[in-house]
């Protein structure tokens, strides 16, 4: 008995543990292993508004044994930067903050520059001249084991792009300075709405396989964050976006979703701060002030209602959701900061997120970052109290009532297990605001605890 | 002496080879196959033969059961792939599967066989681990098997490689 020995399917388990970099060292060993591997190698593939990239993924598609390999599309948000793509000036002093990409003659660098500069406007036609829209859907026509969408902050690369981008700038580091209203908003539509051509290709291919959509966290610490996925997404320039974002949400089971409510900026620069002097809003500051950039008029103004009204009805629609985790990113420790510039301050955002709706085959929650009243979170749990199984609270704030309330409804009227509670907080502490404590004071002020089980069996709670 | 009814029940498994063994039934019930043939036919003091393992290979199955006889029974919902991302296997079943390679292949087999998602998962993160690291050569070496690629095969595989991230 040797591996070859094995059967097929127990030779594709074992090298499903293998990472890619093994996954394609073990394809070069025999025509069975890399017919045992191909599966694993194959079972996602990345969409995204470069040529080369998609190109690889058109390949895949097409490819009559590996289309149907293929269970996840990654979008890579990353995007090469306008700003930078179109002021080399901007570009040159952005690449010599790199240690990788800051040698050779001036000219090499201009070389590069205008190899950016190219990469910038081929993604740009790409999504806006519909070929990223295009081929995702033609893809789908043959991936038909397609089951999850991921966002992912990236960048993604693709080993077939290696020489393409080799020694210039990565996407995801760029800024977006000084810009006015129509280059926000044309900044926004390449950072943020890249996404809705791949949704509106699911929708055009009325592919109702994709039962999962993840949307990746940036990687704090890390120097290239990528693109955050923000709130701007559901800004929709026409409203077939939204209708084909309902046929998304509608198709879900599993939604696990890492959003920020702040202004998008790219990597670095996701720390905006528009001046409230310029009609920014007031009291709207990031939780790393090192990398503020501040911005013309109007910057602020992007905001709208209309955002929170469609993404709130998108998570409404998606009825079929067995599993909800959603997290707002950039935990602040007051309301105003957090999300005085979408609403008031004096409301909870809970409801104003949809999360009044009701989704009657929910199994597990998980809510982070999010504020809202005692009323809020027992009323959710009272109406899904025969579904959910499991409930994680992260960072979530009540801005009225207590969250010894919402364990006593979890223990006297549920039979939830596990559910945890993690950094949690009431907005008031006697008659002082928790956002006015000093650090030491609001970390003791957050509740962190657990259900457990005791010897008969029976929960209780640990704090 | 009478068995008492805290003494542990005990059920016989017969291997390929006609051997019985004699094996507490929580042992046993680590096997979902032997599990579900127990609730389904019943404990009538019958042996109930596994006609696709042998006696060695069934000892030591049995050897890890009896170690992880507590362990909770694996979720129906578990993530697969985040358990797969980690290759760590605790040092117990790390000195457990320190056998030749045929013993290790044989274990796999019957843990497959046996559903015991637990056992498989340790046999195959072990082969996955003889194979990380490695060039395809080195890999060829170490389980003994041949290049069957054509120059334009292997052309082809290093082509669609780079199709793929390395991440």
């Amino acid at each position: 008995m040797g591996f070859a020995e094995l059967p097929a399917e127990l030779q594709i388990e074992i090298l499903s543990y293998l990472e890619r970099p093994d996954l394609k060292a073990a394809r070069a060993v025999s025509r069975s292993f890399r017919d045992n591997t191909s599966p694993s190698l194959f079972k996602s593939t990345v969409a995204c508004p470069r040529y080369q990239a998609l190109g690889a993924m058109q390949k895949i598609s097409l490819h009559s044994v590996y289309q149907i390999y293929v269970k996840t599309i990654i979008f890579d948000g990353s995007v090469y930067d306008g700003d930078l793509a179109n002021n080399e000036q901007r570009y040159l002093i952005q690449a010599d903050e790199c240690a990788e990409i800051n040698t050779g003659f001036r000219w090499e660098k201009h070389t590069r520059y205008k190899r950016y500069q190219q990469l910038f406007r081929e993604q740009e036609d790409m999504r806006t001249g519909g070929v990223l829209f295009a081929e995702i859907s033609r893809a789908l026509e043959w991936m038909v084991n397609v089951s999850s969408l991921v966002y992912s902050p990236g960048p993604r690369n693709i080993p077939i792009e290696r020489k393409t981008m080799k020694d210039i700038l990565p996407r995801g580091i760029g800024g977006a300075r000084g810009m006015g209203v129509e280059s926000y908003d044309s900044f926004i539509k390449s950072n943020q709405h890249g996404i809705h051509y791949v949704i509106g290709a699911i929708y055009a291919s009325q592919y109702t396989g994709i039962h999962e959509f993840r949307v990746e966290t940036v990687h704090s610490g890390h120097e290239n964050r990528g693109t955050e996925f923000t709130i701007f997404v559901f800004d929709f320039p026409d409203p077939m976006h939204l209708e084909a974002g309902r046929f998304f949400f509608r198709q879900l089971h599993k939604l696990k979703l890492n959003m920020s409510l702040q202004l998008a900026g790219t990597a670095r620069n996701t720390a905006i701060n528009p001046p409230p002097i310029l009609g920014g809003p007031p009291g709207f500051q990031h939780a790393n002030p090192i990398h503020q950039i501040n911005f013309a008029p109007g910057a602020g103004q992007a905001f709208s209602a209309a955002q929170l009204v469609n993404f709130a009805s998108l998570l409404r629609e998606a009825k079929n959701l067995r599993e909800l985790s959603f997290h707002l990113a950039h935990w602040r420790p007051s309301a105003n900061l957090m999300y005085g510039h979408l609403i008031s301050p004096n409301q909870a955002i809970f409801p104003h997120l949809g999360l009044s709706g009701t989704w009657t085959k929910l199994r597990s929650l998980s809510l982070g970052g999010i504020y809202g009243t005692e009323k809020d979170f027992v009323s959710f749990i009272r109406r899904h109290k025969d579904t959910l199984k499991e409930v994680e609270f992260k960072y979530c704030s009540l801005t009225s009532g207590l969250w010894a309330s919402v364990v006593d409804e979890i223990l006297e009227n549920t039979s939830i297990f596990p559910f945890t509670l993690n950094k949690v907080n009431e907005t008031i502490i006697g008659d002082a605001e928790f956002h006015t404590l000093v650090a030491e004071e609001q970390d003791r002020w957050q509740y962190v605890g657990k259900l457990s089980l005791n010897a008969v069996g029976l929960r209780y709670f640990v704090s | 002496m009478a068995a008492t009814a805290s003494e542990p029940k005990k059920v016989t498994l017969t291997t390929s080879d006609n051997a019985d063994i004699s094996v507490e039934r929580e042992v046993a019930e680590r096997s979902i196959l032997i599990k579900n043939l127990l609730e389904d036919i019943g404990d009538n003091g019958d042996a109930i033969p596994i006609p696709n393992v042998n006696e060695a290979v069934m000892k030591k199955v049995l050897e890890w059961c009896e170690q992880h006889r507590k362990d909770p029974p694996a979720s129906q919902d578990d993530d697969a792939d985040s358990r797969k991302k980690s290759t760590d296997i605790d040092e117990w079943d790390q000195k457990f599967m320190q056998v030749d390679q045929e013993m290790l292949f044989e274990i796999i087999l019957a843990a497959n066989y046996l559903d015991i998602k637990a056992l498989l998962d340790v046999g195959c993160k072990t082969v996955a681990n003889m194979i990380k690291g490695k060039s395809p050569d080195e890999i060829r070496k170490t389980f003994n098997i041949q290049n069957d690629f054509t120059p334009e095969e292997e052309d082809q595989i290093r082509r669609e490689n780079e199709w793929a991230e390395d991440r």
